[in-house]
């Protein structure tokens, strides 16, 4: 029996005065490729940031390797889990390698510069995500499914275990959808990365995820194998729209409307 | 394919170019002017030094001035492009967040009082400003971040503008209450003028900026991966909260500190961090002190244009930079954003 690598432990999260999430608990096994899912505002980005570190909580509440959130260092717990946000907006005209380059921060003390070695950690996490070819261009000018494989190169660079993503594929179409998935199985596979990302395409989703957890108003309302929680009145309770299911030719999940008795 | 974009060497080599050009301008500048001064006299050691007019202008006259410019234009502009990372917002400068004018204010408050520049060799009016410049940036700051911790260009336009206004009220009432000297020494110093200066001044604020200046370099990267975006920065291990803090109170430090002594001189700490990111790109561990080094530059140059420019009479050379930055800012925001 391996040992969980993140735990979330009753947790409940609020902005200002609105609850979005509602005493979520849950394990992640070491190597576990995990899908969260649910409607919009169903609390997917605020379990992902509390997950990630990026929102902090009470003592007690989440756990990596079994020891509390708050007893790490920021720097130690960034070179074992990275969370990538869905939005890149970018203010300032860095450029692609400078951002992937940035991966290296939480390895590097005050006021140093990356070394041949961090130049060479980015430059394989580029090879990878095949963005080296435009290492040198600005990262505000390039297009979105660049921009994405970019900021994964970033997260790789920083060498972590667990790999956060909010929404990875939302904006991209269909071709770089695939790729990016691809990138991350190959690393799931590869290095036994931990990977969580949210996503809204539910085909994929049971496509990729060895686990997905779907959300319903900032509760868990099931946690499972993709053929267990992608049920007919799963979805229709949750998303509340008329549904059927179709199984593809490898048993996964394809969602269609149910177009004669839409409510 | 290389993807090295900063090794050590170009980075000096950048940095070194910077540097040369503020020396040219220190070299240049000085011997420009209403009155021609002849260098050989200037420094020749046959003429005792209070007979020799030429060594007495360059030297208590044109120097010091120059110097000032240089700390006070290095200052502001290392400021701007601190505030611009931290705020994610490419507008923000200590003028137009209203800092400027909380030092403003702080510095009045301590002039009024009838402190003079320095008590017992602490510098009583920089403290002042610096604290005042403290104020305006927290107030600034509180105001217009979003819950998702991100500065919209409108708000924080506003609260820059509520900011500059309420301090302006704030020292139009000291003024109004104080008498006639006090009155003097205060609209002498909100003109925004260099001419008032010593090397006795000049050195009691090298401390203060070279300090600011220091830590801010300490925090550079940090600083960069801020300015890509908080929560991103967090998850890269940036100790986010402790970065802004340090960040702002060094800014201001740097603000109050040359507002202290040069009164408020609008626009360079905004019109400087954006020459030089075009120049050398938005690494701050680059951009600052390149900002530095162009900033005195650059305000030792608007100053000899204010010095010149209607001889006899030198005009503030707050009216230069306003002049040149007030189209610059409406270019800012009206540029077409990808």
């Amino acid at each position: 029996m391996k040992s969980p690598i993140l735990q979330i432990r009753d947790t409940s999260f609020s902005y200002d005065r609105e609850t979005v999430l509602h005493s979520v608990s849950m394990d992640i096994q070491p190597g576990e490729f995990v899908g969260v899912i649910g409607p919009n505002g169903s609390g997917k980005s605020t379990l992902l940031k509390l997950l990630g570190g990026v929102l902090t909580t009470d003592p007690g509440k989440l756990f990596f390797r079994e020891k509390d959130y708050k007893d790490y260092h920021r720097k130690q717990m960034a070179q074992s889990i990275t969370w990538i946000p869905q939005d890149h907006s970018m203010i300032f005209p860095f450029k692609v390698s400078e951002i992937v380059l940035m991966g290296r921060h939480p390895y590097l003390s005050a006021f140093t510069f990356e070394g041949d070695e961090d130049i060479e950690i980015a430059r394989n996490a580029m090879e990878r995500t095949q963005t080296l070819q435009f290492a040198q261009r600005g990262f505000n000018e390039i297009s979105g499914g660049e921009k994405q494989r970019v900021v994964v190169a970033g997260a790789i660079t920083q060498e972590p275990e667990v790999m956060i993503l909010d929404e990875p594929t939302s904006a991209l179409d269909i071709k770089y959808q695939i790729q990016i998935l691809n990138i991350l199985q190959q690393l799931n596979k590869d290095e036994q990365m931990t990977v969580v990302l949210a996503m809204h395409d539910l085909h994929l989703a049971s496509k990729f995820c060895d686990r997905l957890v779907l959300l319903d108003q900032g509760k868990i309302f099931q946690d499972g194998r993709p053929e267990d929680v992608l049920k007919k009145e799963n979805i229709e309770e949750v998303y509340g729209v008329k549904v059927h299911l179709i199984k593809d030719h490898d048993g996964d999940i394809m969602i269609s409307p149910d177009t004669i008795c839409t409510p | 394919m290389s993807i090295i974009l900063m090794d050590r060497k170009r980075y000096a080599g950048t940095l070194g170019l910077f540097f040369l050009f503020f020396l040219a301008t220190l070299a240049i500048t000085p011997l420009i002017g209403l009155t021609h001064i002849d260098l050989g006299k200037a420094l020749s050691s046959d003429i005792a030094f209070s007979d020799n007019v030429d060594a007495n202008i360059l030297f208590l006259v044109r120097i010091p001035r120059i110097f000032l410019a240089a700390l006070t234009g290095g200052a502001l502009s290392v400021a701007g492009a601190v505030f611009q990372c931290l705020l994610r917002n490419d507008l923000a400068a200590p003028f137009t967040l209203g800092v400027s004018s909380g030092a403003a204010l702080g510095a009045v408050i301590a002039i009024s009082l009838g402190l003079s520049y320095t008590v017992m060799g602490i510098p009583t009016v920089p403290i002042a400003a610096f604290l005042g410049a403290l104020g305006a940036i927290t107030l600034v700051f509180s105001l217009s971040r979003t819950r998702t911790g991100e500065f919209p260009t409108t708000v924080l336009l506003l609260a820059g503008v509520t900011a500059n206004f309420f301090f302006a009220a704030m020292v139009m009432f000291i003024h109004y209450l104080s008498d006639f000297t006090q009155s003097f020494r205060i609209v002498r110093w909100l003109m925004g003028g260099l001419d008032i200066t010593d090397y006795k001044t000049l050195l009691s604020i090298c401390p203060m900026i070279f300090i600011g200046f220091s830590i801010l370099m300490l925090i550079g990267r940090d600083l960069n991966l801020i300015s890509t975006g908080v929560q991103s920065a967090m998850s890269r291990g940036v100790d986010v909260i402790k970065v802004q803090k340090i960040g702002f109170v060094m800014a201001s430090l740097l603000t109050g500190t040359v507002v202290a002594v040069s009164g408020p001189i609008g626009f360079v700490g905004l019109i400087v961090p954006h020459i030089v990111r075009l120049l050398v790109g938005p690494d701050l561990r680059l951009l600052l002190p390149a900002s530095m080094f162009f900033g005195a530059s650059f305000l030792i140059l608007c100053d000899t244009v204010a010095r010149t420019i209607i001889a006899p009479t030198e005009i503030p050379v707050g009216i230069i930079t306003a002049v040149l930055g007030g189209p610059f800012f409406v270019w800012l925001l009206k540029r077409p954003k990808q």
